[in-house]
């Protein structure tokens, strides 16, 4: 009995130990790299009474521990809080040939825009299907272990991604991703398929989304047609609990971007963006929807610097009259970005 | 030079356009959100930020908003609040006003769902009746809640009890501790911790002595000396007309939960403070007697003078203060105030009742209630 206790102690106290003896072995090679962002600008909102300037940064910090073992660490900062934030923590075990596993908070992979970081947008902000799904849960960030595979243009055309997420509201979620290059002559085809365990006042609901996607991305050209559906978990909720049934929505769109090289010394390009969406938050009531048109431009006055112009256009059918729209939600941002 | 993708793009887009633009027929101002009668209070939050407070639910995650509340638009940080509450699809949020800012003299404020009471009546009665028997009670107010401009139903914006709420009051924080987790109890009985059932808000956090104090002198004096080593403890008046009005209005989830207890300094006395009183006249199984439910009321009733006293203030609410006829008045105020927010509200009017439906109800049922501890006084005696 006597023994096993300490048994029992050592090995707790030697997890510690160990892991302690790895991290200092493999710190001794360390190589940490640094990137992230400087945001600051001008938001307006229509039909608000305000504007309000802004600035936010990112940190993200690369360490390299091992030849096949990276740590990513992202922290930001926003005026809006005075707070900094650790936004993303995970440990990556890279399996070879673009093939990794990863494993901590990061991105919630569902659907085109967040396969990539804001930074690498065309627009300032996420458009409007992923402004509906992030605080529906169906995108944004959870702890999960991924498994991802790059596509890679010589040696295999299609890339798959596969993860299995929980957050803090209890939820659990499983994402897939798949997508096989110039599959429609030199379009990339994709799609995203989510399927959620999702906790509410009554227990647990099933939830699920499906995404397909369009995408074409050359140095000059940037297209991107996507639709997504899915089930609404905020409102199947109340439908249910009311004694009605789950809530549906569906969307579509497509985002067009042109880079123009100049070689003028303070413009190295501009790049005109245009979007258009349409979202319906309930499939049973399509004809009440929201229709954006985005215009952007972003003009990089440096490699990593640019400086960027959105016109966001949204029409959203009035409760009492599907023909008329209000411009609720619309807004233009004015933001200069600094990458490094 | 146009190149023939871009030309197919730009086309496209046009097409979309200009099939989905003639569903257009007008462009009009977004409709004015209703207030319904009551306060509107409009919270926005962008979609980054509501999808990380939504993923943090139990975490209780803060994150930057704005609040539109007596025509001023503030930024503030929200975060869902409650304790079981929190999983309710009608959740409740805690709101804390930046750089210096505050509502009502609060850097704190709670837009509370009281997802609890199916009538929308509990805070207004519950308070009002706690004020009646003496007690400091938090501000109450009804509320038409908007988030990102969508009604998400009747709210009700409670004065939070915490530093801020003595400072309005002329009072210091001292010591405070604040019943949670439904197992404040008042009795070491089976190796209770006290920190399992209370949290110390007050100035020494971590300190529980005082309190346990308490306990102590509940778990070793006999009815006899209870009353000369508990009073410069407690001030059992104040749990005395707590303990009442708990019992008149079934107030179940008062006994292990919710209250509050409070002293200036160190030579005071405790005194009790309610909070959340979402679960009112509704009849609990085992705690709808007079006797009412605890270790703290077991002892005290235990002492023949402390049962007279009790037995005097249940009479003086009933007779003076809380007459049904009063209740009545405050009931149907209530209902016209908060009528149309409530009918709005589709969760609340989901079982086709209406407010003035419960009001009556609870006419009836608080006049019966009163008929049945009117008879079992004589057990006080």
């Amino acid at each position: 009995m006597n023994k096993r206790h300490k048994i029992c102690t050592l090995i707790p106290l030697s997890l510690p130990t160990l892991l302690l003896i790895y991290v200092m072995q493999v710190a001794a090679q360390t190589k940490t790299t640094i990137s992230g962002w400087l945001r600051t600008g001008v938001s307006y909102t229509h039909n608000d009474t305000f504007s309000e300037s802004f600035y936010r940064a990112k940190v993200q910090f690369d360490n390299k521990l091992s030849d096949d073992l990276e740590s990513q660490i992202d922290i930001r900062g926003e005026s809006d809080t005075h707070e900094i934030e650790l936004r993303e923590a995970l440990l990556t075990v890279d399996l070879g040939k673009a093939v990794a596993l990863d494993f901590g908070q990061s991105k919630k992979r569902f659907g085109l825009e967040f396969q990539k970081s804001k930074e690498k947008l065309l627009t300032v902000e996420r458009t409007l299907l992923y402004q509906y799904l992030e605080p529906l849960g169906l995108a944004g960030r959870d702890l999960n272990i991924r498994y991802h595979r790059k596509a890679r243009p010589r040696e295999r055309r299609t890339g798959i991604s596969m993860s299995l997420g929980y957050d803090e509201a209890h939820n659990t979620s499983i994402i897939g991703h798949v997508t096989r290059l110039n599959t429609l002559g030199s379009f990339a085809l994709g799609g995203s398929g989510t399927v959620i365990i999702d906790k509410i006042q009554e227990g647990y609901q099933t939830v699920w989304g499906l995404g397909l996607e369009l995408l074409r991305d050359t140095e000059a050209h940037h297209v991107e047609f996507e639709v997504v559906v899915g089930q609404d978990p905020m409102a199947s909720e109340i439908e249910k609990k009311l004694g009605g049934k789950n809530v549906y929505f569906g969307g579509g769109k497509i985002l067009y971007g042109h880079r123009m090289n100049t070689s003028r010394k303070l413009v190295k390009a501009i790049e005109p963006v245009v979007v258009t969406s349409l979202l319906a938050r309930n499939l049973d009531d399509f004809g009440r929807n929201t229709i954006q048109f985005l215009a952007g431009l972003n003009i990089y006055v440096a490699k990593q610097a640019r400086l960027s112009f959105n016109g966001d256009l949204q029409l959203t059918s009035t409760p009492t009259n599907k023909n008329e729209r209000s411009s609720v939600g619309s807004n233009a941002i004015v933001q200069m970005e600094l990458q490094w | 030079m146009v190149s023939p993708m871009l030309k197919k793009i730009i086309s496209l887009l046009i097409v979309i356009n200009g099939l989905t633009l003639p569903g257009c027929d007008k462009i009009v101002a977004p409709e004015a959100l209703q207030s319904f009668g009551v306060k509107k209070v409009e919270l926005t939050i962008d979609s980054e930020h509501l999808g990380e407070l939504n993923a943090n639910l139990f975490a209780r995650l803060q994150v930057p908003a704005r609040i539109d509340l007596d025509g001023k638009s503030r930024d503030i940080l929200v975060r869902y609040s409650g304790q079981t509450s929190i999983n309710h699809t009608k959740k409740s949020f805690t709101v804390e006003f930046l750089d210096g800012d505050s509502h009502n003299g609060h850097r704190f404020y709670v837009l509370s769902a009281q997802y609890g009471d199916p009538t929308g009546f509990n805070p207004f009665i519950g308070f009002y009746a706690f004020a009646q028997a003496g007690l400091q009670v938090p501000q109450v107010g009804a509320t038409a809640l908007y988030l990102n401009r969508e009604y998400r139903g009747l709210y009700f914006l409670i004065e939070p009890i915490d530093e801020d709420f003595f400072r309005k009051r002329g009072q210091r924080l001292g010591s405070f501790y604040e019943a949670t987790r439904a197992n404040a109890h008042f009795s070491f009985a089976g190796g209770y911790d006290v920190r399992l059932g209370f949290e110390n808000q007050g100035e020494t956090r971590n300190y529980f002595g005082d309190l346990e104090k308490i306990l102590e002198v509940l778990d070793g004096s006999s009815p006899d000396e209870l009353p000369s080593r508990l009073e410069p403890l407690l001030d059992v008046e104040s749990y005395l007309s707590y303990l009442a009005v708990s019992v008149l209005f079934h107030n179940y989830d008062g006994y292990f939960n919710n209250f509050r207890m409070h002293r200036e300094r160190p030579t005071d006395r405790f005194t009790f403070i309610p909070w959340d009183v979402d679960h009112l006249l509704e009849s609990h199984p085992t705690r709808s007697t007079i006797w009412g439910a605890n270790e703290l009321s077991q002892k005290l009733l235990a002492v023949s003078a402390y049962r007279q006293r009790y037995r005097q203030i249940l009479i003086d609410l009933m007779d003076q203060k809380l007459t049904p006829e009063n209740l009545d008045e405050l009931l149907d105020e209530t209902a016209a105030k908060i009528n149309q927010a409530f009918a709005a509200d589709r969760l609340l009017s989901a079982p086709g009742k209406s407010v003035f439906d419960y009001a009556a109800a609870r006419k009836a049922f608080i006049r019966e209630w009163y008929a049945k501890i009117r008879q079992d006084l004589a057990l006080l005696q």
